[in-house]
């Protein structure tokens, strides 16, 4: 429904005033030491998901700290949805407005950063020109491409995100490690499985992943039908959100919990949700996606935002990130363009924590985000009907 | 009062009805481990409170949305006043239709109208200020705050009123002595939902305030991703909310 609100918004956008700033040339500074002039004493209105006291902390304790030394203040906007910072910067343009906007940076999501950029909402080819950008790998197709489209300098990574699972290893001993094993689980433990009916974000992640590991549309729904009766509840019944799941899962209701979260398990350890029992496995290789964030065209302090989207890609906020006792999760930095010292602590913060994984296997892309509506129809269709 | 009336059964029922979901907000706010299918915490402590209230926001979020809700209810009811007269003594096909056009922000999803509301208030220099989240809160509360009034303006007041002012009372004299003291009960009323409604409102307040810290802001994200941190914002959400039903029950009791 939302994002049904938002796509109507970008519909009038593209049809009314699609053109008005595509050739507006980019404010980015090519000289770095004038970028960092011109952000001192600005306030940079970050918009984020607001729901996760983890990532607030980090943002407080060390983001805002990093760019106070810069003179620069991090203002966080908290948000319950994406889509609610993207409708504000699309009131902004049908408005006219074209700079002095209230959101200067967004942690953005690969859905609505597509919405987005096709309407021209974003601030363009900026994000490799950030300093610290040469640490990462833009030849990586989990970098420089979103759900498939193409990056093009209009977002900055800073998070990387894995798609795995969750057991509790006082129930059980050994979980299923593919699909084909998933399904006989479920057949001689029945109603202990479930997973988030799609549109929910992490119910669609989990088709898709299923649809691409089986090899296509109608061989994963094939699969998720026969998998259906041994469900919890008979199949009859799906959890409508993650949190519905998180929830029965923290119950033993069900023996698994998915995320796209790497270190979700890690983190609801530490604020009380999960048993210490539980433990991370994969089901074939892990779907690998990245986090980004964006700056809009109009927005009022874009000078401040590229230093702060510079300071998410520093290698020791980048390792305190990683660090399982902060957020644990998975660093956006090449290993290899890093010295040696921090590349080692980067790639040995995982082994610290029992709720996260060091190896995510062979990583699976995600699918074009022009897929997610059709592949849900089709789910709807053929599976939950 | 309403107790005296009501048998006792039926009273202690919607006491238990209201006070049970308060009770399990209370210890969930208090409740750092706590899991199926135990009926008490597993561990308690104040985790809950000490995300919620990192980095102050949740303090200036309690102010700014008190204050932006003071001063929507405030323009509501002087705006709604001299409508509600007017309309409760009119035809009451007008009135119908009035009150009809007045809800039709109600009716469409708040998320829409918040968007809509947003480009206005951008395009008017009315956006990001508290003033402007006022005014943008002004157009849901001001529908109900009419409703709950016109029925205040009933015939009853107005033959007091031209009784007052067929003995000569100036319009200062009656409105102070005889209009409020008769519309006292129902001015609560309104003016508590008022309150309420502005103080709930995320849609209009995130897109026009553009990023002004307001609770519901600052609440919203918790719910269902972190019950405890919820839980405990639900209760400084919930404090001003219960003291202005005392406050408004306190009023209305003395009208009578």
């Amino acid at each position: 429904m939302r994002s049904l609100v938002a796509s109507i918004a970008l519909a009038v956008v593209l049809a009314g005033c699609g053109t008005a700033t595509s050739s507006a040339p980019s404010p980015t500074a090519s000289n770095w030491s004038q970028v960092l002039a011109e952000a001192k004493g600005q306030t940079v209105n970050w918009w984020l998901y607001g729901g996760d006291a983890a990532t607030n902390a980090f943002v407080e304790d060390y983001v805002a700290p990093a760019a106070a030394k810069l003179g620069v203040t991090v203002k966080r906007v908290p948000v319950s949805d994406t889509v609610d910072a993207v409708d504000r910067v699309v009131a902004e343009r049908r408005a006219g407005e074209t700079s002095g906007g209230a959101v200067d940076l967004i942690w953005i999501n690969g859905e609505n950063f597509v919405e987005g950029k096709e309407a021209g909402l974003w601030l363009r080819n900026w994000a490799q020109k950030l300093p610290n950008s040469r640490y990462v790998d833009w030849s990586s197709p989990i970098i420089n491409r979103d759900f498939q489209v193409p990056v093009e300098g209009q977002e900055s990574p800073w998070q990387g995100a894995a798609f795995i699972y969750g057991y509790d290893s006082a129930a059980v001993a050994s979980p299923p490690r593919s699909f084909p094993a998933l399904l006989a689980w479920a057949k001689a433990h029945p109603g202990r499985f479930t997973y988030p009916a799609p549109p929910d974000f992490t119910g669609a992640a989990f088709v898709r992943q299923v649809i691409q590991r089986l090899g296509g549309v109608a061989k994963g729904l094939r699969f998720l039908r026969e998998l259906k009766p041994y469900q919890f509840e008979g199949g009859t019944q799906f959890p409508t959100s993650i949190d519905e799941l998180d929830q029965l899962f923290a119950n033993g209701q069900v023996d698994f919990d998915m995320s796209y979260n790497a270190s979700f398990l890690n983190l609801g350890v530490k604020k009380g949700e999960f048993p210490p029992t539980v433990r991370p496995f994969l089901i074939g290789g892990a779907l690998e996606n990245t986090s980004y964030v964006t700056i809009p065209a109009d927005a009022a302090h874009v000078a401040g935002a590229e230093v702060v989207a510079n300071l998410l890609l520093d290698p020791r906020l980048q390792a305190k990130m990683a660090d399982p006792a902060v957020l644990g999760t998975p660093s956006v930095l090449d290993p290899a363009r890093l010295p040696a010292a921090r590349a080692a602590a980067l790639r040995g913060a995982a082994s610290r924590s029992p709720y996260l994984l060091t190896d995510l296997g062979r990583p699976l892309g995600e699918l074009p985000a022009t897929r997610d509506v059709p592949i849900e129809e089709a789910w709807k269709r053929e599976v939950l009907r | 009062m309403v107790e005296r009336r009501l048998p006792r059964t039926v009273g202690t029922v919607a006491v238990l009805l209201f006070a049970a979901p308060l009770a399990v907000l209370v210890v969930q706010a208090f409740a750092e481990v706590w899991r199926y299918p135990a009926l008490l915490p597993q561990r308690w402590g104040l985790r809950g409170f000490e995300v919620a209230f990192e980095g102050d926001q949740a303090l200036q979020a309690t102010l700014d949305s008190f204050e932006v809700a003071l001063i929507s209810t405030a323009a509501a009811i002087l705006l709604a006043w001299p409508a509600a007269r007017a309309l409760a003594r009119g035809p009451a096909r007008l009135r119908t239709a009035a009150i009809v056009f007045l809800a039709l922000p109600l009716l469409v999803p708040p998320l829409a109208t918040g968007t809509g509301l947003a480009e206005w208030f951008i395009r008017l220099g009315l956006a990001d200020t508290r003033v402007g989240v006022a005014l943008a809160h002004l157009t849901v509360v001001l529908p109900y705050v009419l409703l709950v009034l016109i029925p205040g303006f009933n015939p009853r007041l107005r033959e007091l009123e031209e009784m007052a002012a067929s003995l000569g009372m100036g319009p200062v004299r009656r409105l102070v002595s005889v209009t409020l003291p008769g519309i006292r009960a129902v001015l609560a009323a309104a003016a508590l939902l008022g309150f309420l409604v502005s103080w709930s409102q995320y849609g209009s307040s995130l897109a026009v305030g553009g990023g002004l810290p307001m609770l519901p802001l600052t609440l919203l994200p918790f719910v269902g991703s972190d019950p405890n941190v919820a839980a405990a914002l639900s209760l400084l959400f919930l404090a001003p909310a219960v003291l202005a039903l005392l406050l408004a029950s306190r009023a209305a009791r003395e009208a009578l």
